[in-house]
């Protein structure tokens, strides 16, 4: 930020755009689905736009689907400033607010398990699912998953890393309930063994896209390696 | 003229004598008998001369001697070898004299001129003519700027002279302007133009009263017209015009105003010459005025500052730049996995054909590399290869500057198999372009950077073959030192309503600007109004922000990037000509066809770098003082308010206030360089820098440029949205003055985007917009400036003739480019 000035500045506007934004909400009520999704929308745009510093984690809404994985062949991560190997993790599969997974150039909300990026693997604003690979062994039990601060993962430090973990909980990120991480675990099924990272991306991460953001089929397709068109 | 004027001649000896020849209708007549027949004419016509003579050809001779014969040097030293390529730009002389008594001494009184004889020797002055030999006639020549008078002397018959005036010819093509210089040089003429022509008649004050044929015919090089001086006329119709005092606009010439041909097939602009002959005997002879050699190619001084073999025709007739090229086009998609894809575009006839350009295209967040073909297909459609590949963005920027890479190294290691093969020996490594969109538009710039930085070896190209570099709304996540486009040429293209990477002064990652001016090279800018983020892509969601009416659209944002990418490829990989005027000239006078007339676009272009031959007379970085120039010079002024700073809004807000004087400035961060002026007036104002001594010689120089804007939100731009115009002066050693008013072009400062937000009041960010005049201008109708020794450029606003009386500006980068 430029100067303090500018910070406050940044910081009243987001205060009152977000004010206008629960008024509106409530005024459009909570059957008009579209048009409430609609006015998160435009109000994250603008707040994303005018000032990111004061950004509140946001924990996602489901996990949903969780997949481990070992690779024969390791690779270096982009998502996060060390570059870490991943020679093993887990794919899950997410459901989050719509309105903080509109693409955009400039910065947007970073997801996290725990302290650490993930490697987010679509976008999901259409269909509220993202699928995301967490590099390494993961407590799924205890791990909070959350939105944060908005920016580019490959600028997140180990300390910028801690830095979030520890404002999402006190934003109140909890642990998903135990019964809900089983389920996951259970959809995602056995462990599998992939070759590499493209591997893992047409065998695993495309099926996720396909079945839970299939507005992103193109996506898929290129994770896959082939034209969808001879599908 | 002589000294004792005892005797009157024909008023045009040469031209009668030309007359003739056409009527006889004479073909590939040579210079000798050409002369030959002059000299019968002349002696036919000078049965009372009683004393020695010299005349030029097509020349009052009333004036030869005062005001002088214009003359301007060809672009090389002549030399017997090259004589007969660069004689068409010296002028016939008859040196004559009824006493046979004595020789004819012919001296000059040193300066620029050199005499030849028409069989290509030498002459060396003084010279002595045997009085048997005459009438002789010899051709002029000037070796560089200045003036010299030629005398000849007779014992016992007096003595003649003619002064000789040799400076830049600034060329026939154009268009008539309602205003000062009255007359604007143009390379670029489009299809739904008409070709106007113009002489001034007090730069070329000794051809008054002279008659001439207009001739528009196909460009031919220096040596094409030695081998062949037949002039064929292509506009239809061939006008014949006499050279009448008053002012340029007094002689200025319909030339060619239906059917104007811009075919110029996988080209840009077919070139053609004005010829003025003046012996009206339809050959190109020393004498006539031919508007497309003077920069044509000549021996080996053909080559322009950027390295570029230059050919250049008088101008171009250039087809609409929106519509498709001449190829069918073939696409072909292959999937290779995570970031590995690509979709290529190309001509369907590649087999058949040689080397081509590739464009590599790097998408951005959420983008999908299939979402180009609008893009693709329409330069591929000119010869490129255009290929768009998946680009890992989400992570970032190193990210997406490592997949431009990977993918770039992908094609281009395996032309073998891609496609079966089908690029293999047609792709050009040396000629590359990279696009890229938004993060992928900082993403380009990193990859470059890190080829710079030795942080990234290529292996199948090398930094050299990237010629040149845009990108489309992108952001700056890295700051001032990892995404940066060094010396390389490089273009972004931007829209006004961008939702996304907005220009917002909140907000550093969303202002694109900063990247072009990080910038040390050629650098221009497109800025369109009313285009959003993904206009520029086919399947984006629409972010549209702007005032309601304003939105171009997707189809129309879309033809302004096509004529840009084609005008910017046809610049870059050819050294096209009339291309580069697709970069600079404001749009309100130079718009592609297939745009509408209701669209604004503001270019900017800034010539820098180590192929550019620029004198910067102020770039506001070098040096603090606000009455010091970075070239040295004083500057002085009593605008109001005139800050040097950072070109970084200061304040996070686009409201005006006192304060941040830099409102609006979305050029830097507060740790960039980039630096400028702004200030404000109501009532005349001016603002002046002093040329530094040993660069006042401007007379070889092509055009004053300099950037501006208006102030966003300051109540003097509200008080009056609209182009704001102003005059520019120049004055020289003498004190003599000429003024332009730049709006006379067709242009002045674009108002800033109407746009909302970002704090109260409308207008967005600072539009810097490039404003170049041609040095000539200056001298149009005698205004009497001396080019050779300019002392100030001065800025006058608020004057009557803007019709400006208030403003709000930003200044900067105020240059000579010596570049045409």
């Amino acid at each position: 930020m430029k100067s303090n000035h500018t910070e406050r500045i940044g910081k009243a506007l987001t205060a009152a755009v977000l004010g206008v934004a629960i008024v509106l909400l409530a005024a459009v009520g909570a059957s008009n689905t579209a048009m409430a999704q609609e006015v998160v929308s435009q109000v994250t745009h603008v707040v994303a736009s005018a000032e990111t510093s004061s950004f509140t984690a946001v924990p996602v809404q489901n996990l949903i689907v969780a997949q481990s994985f070992v690779l024969d062949e390791s690779y270096r991560s982009a998502w996060s400033k060390e570059r870490p190997e991943v020679k093993q993790g887990t794919v899950i599969v997410v459901r989050a607010d719509k309105s903080l997974l509109r693409p955009r150039q400039s910065e947007m909300p970073i997801l996290f398990v725990n302290d650490r990026p993930v490697e987010q693997t679509n976008f999901g604003y259409e269909s509220g699912r993202v699928v995301a690979i967490v590099a390494g062994e993961v407590d799924l039990q205890s791990a909070r998953i959350y939105f944060g601060t908005p920016g580019t993962a490959e600028s997140v430090d180990a300390a910028t890393g801690r830095a979030e973990l520890e404002a999402a909980v006190a934003a109140g990120a909890r642990a998903f309930p135990e019964a809900r991480v089983a389920k996951a675990l259970e959809r995602g099924g056995e462990p599998v063994r992939v070759a590499n990272r493209g591997a893992l991306y047409a065998k695993v991460v495309a099926k996720f896209i396909d079945r839970f953001s299939p507005q992103e089929a193109e996506r898929a397709a290129m994770y896959r390696g082939f034209d969808p068109a001879n599908r | 003229m002589n000294s004792e004027s005892c005797f009157v001649k024909v008023h045009d000896p040469f031209g009668r004598a030309r007359a003739r020849a056409r009527r006889m209708r004479w073909r590939g007549v040579s210079l000798l008998s050409m002369l030959v027949a002059v000299a019968f004419a002349g002696v036919v016509a000078s049965p009372a001369m009683s004393q020695v003579d010299v005349t030029a050809a097509f020349s009052d001779d009333a004036t030869e001697a005062a005001t002088g014969v214009f003359i301007t040097p060809p672009v090389a030293p002549v030399t017997p070898a090259n004589f007969a390529n660069l004689r068409i730009s010296m002028r016939p002389i008859t040196v004559d004299s009824p006493s046979a008594a004595n020789p004819v001494v012919l001296d000059s009184s040193g300066g620029p001129i050199e005499l030849w004889r028409p069989n290509g020797t030498r002459v060396t002055l003084p010279a002595s003519i045997d009085p048997g030999m005459l009438p002789q006639q010899l051709l002029v020549n000037a070796r560089h700027h200045g003036t010299s008078t030629l005398t000849a002397t007779q014992a016992g018959a007096g003595s003649d002279s003619i002064l000789f005036r040799a400076g830049p010819f600034p060329g026939l093509a154009g268009r008539e302007l309602a205003a000062f210089p009255f007359f604007e040089q143009t390379v670029v003429i489009q299809t739904n133009s008409i070709v106007q022509t113009a002489l001034d008649p007090v730069r070329h004050s000794d051809r008054i009263g002279q008659s001439y044929d207009v001739y528009i015919v196909k460009h031919r090089g220096a040596e094409q017209w030695a081998l062949d001086n037949v002039l064929f006329d292509e506009s239809g119709a061939i006008e014949t015009a006499t050279v009448t005092a008053g002012g340029i606009q007094d002689n200025v010439v319909d030339a060619w105003t239906t059917g104007l041909v811009g075919a110029a097939g996988t080209g840009l602009g077919v070139g053609y010459d004005v010829v003025y002959d003046f012996g009206m005997d339809g050959t190109l002879d020393p004498g006539d005025l031919i508007d497309g050699v003077k920069y044509s190619e000549i021996g080996a001084a053909s080559l322009d500052s950027e390295g570029v073999d230059i050919d250049e025709a008088g101008f171009y007739i250039v087809h609409d730049l929106t519509q498709p090229g001449p190829f069918a086009v073939q696409t072909e998609t292959q999937f290779g996995g995570s970031f590995m894809s690509q979709r290529y575009v190309f001509p369907a006839d590649i087999a058949n054909m040689g080397e081509l350009p590739l464009i590599q295209i790097s998408h951005g967040n959420g983008h999908v590399f299939t979402w180009y073909a609008y893009l693709q297909e329409h330069l591929a459609s000119y010869g490129y290869i255009v290929s768009s590949h998946a680009n890992d963005t989400m992570p970032g920027i190193n990210a997406a500057a490592a997949t431009t890479l990977s993918n770039l190294e992908f094609f281009l290691g395996n032309l073998d198999t891609i496609r079966s093969g089908i690029f293999e020996g047609h792709v050009d490594k040396s000629r590359i372009m990279w696009i890229g969109h938004s993060r992928g538009g900082e993403g380009i710039l990193r990859a470059y950077d890190q080829i710079v930085d030795g942080a990234y070896v290529p292996v199948n190209f090398r930094a050299e073959d990237v010629v040149v570099l845009s990108s489309i709304a992108p952001t700056d996540f890295l700051g001032p030192f990892q995404s940066l486009p060094y010396d390389k040429n490089y273009h972004m293209i931007y829209g006004s309503a961008d939702g996304d990477v907005s220009g917002t002064p909140g907000n550093n990652v969303a202002q694109a600007l900063h990247l072009l001016d990080r910038g040390t090279g050629f650098r221009n800018l497109t800025y369109v109004h009313g285009a959003d983020h993904n206009d520029f892509n086919c399947c984006g969601f629409n972010d549209f922000q702007g005032p309601p009416g304003t939105q171009i659209g997707r189809d129309e944002a879309q033809r302004v990037a096509k004529a840009a990418y084609l005008a910017l490829a046809k610049r870059y990989f050819e050294g096209n000509v009339p291309a580069k005027d697709y970069l600079w000239r404001q749009y309100e006078s130079l718009k592609p066809i297939g745009v509408a007339p209701t669209t604004t676009v503001v270019r900017m272009y800034i010539e820098d770098g180590p192929e550019a031959d620029t004198f910067v007379i102020d770039d506001f970085q070098s040096e603090s003082s606000v009455n010091v120039s970075s070239s040295g010079g004083a500057v002085t002024f009593n605008v109001s308010n005139l800050v040097e700073g950072v070109l970084d809004d200061g304040d996070g807000s686009f409201s005006w206030t006192p304060s941040d004087p830099m409102n609006g400035m979305t050029y830097a961060r507060a740790n960039d360089s980039t630096a400028g002026i702004v200030f404000d007036y109501n009532s005349a104002a001016f603002l002046e820098f002093e040329v530094v001594e040993p660069r006042r010689d401007l007379s070889r120089a092509q055009y004053l440029s300099f950037r501006a804007c208006q102030g966003t939100r300051h109540p003097n731009t509200a008080a009056r949205l609209g182009d704001l115009t102003f005059e520019v002066t120049l004055r020289d050693g003498t004190g003599t003055t000429s003024t332009i008013e730049i709006g006379v072009y067709g242009g002045g400062l674009e108002e800033p985007y109407q746009r909302t937000g970002a704090g109260t009041g409308a207008g967005w960010q600072n539009e810097f917009e490039t404003v170049r005049i041609l040095l000539t201008d200056f001298e149009a109708n005698g205004s009497g400036i001396d080019l050779s020794d300019i002392e100030a450029v001065r800025f006058e606003f608020g004057e009557p003739s803007s019709a400006d009386a208030v403003g709000r500006i930003g200044l900067d980068d105020v240059e000579i480019n010596r570049s045409r």
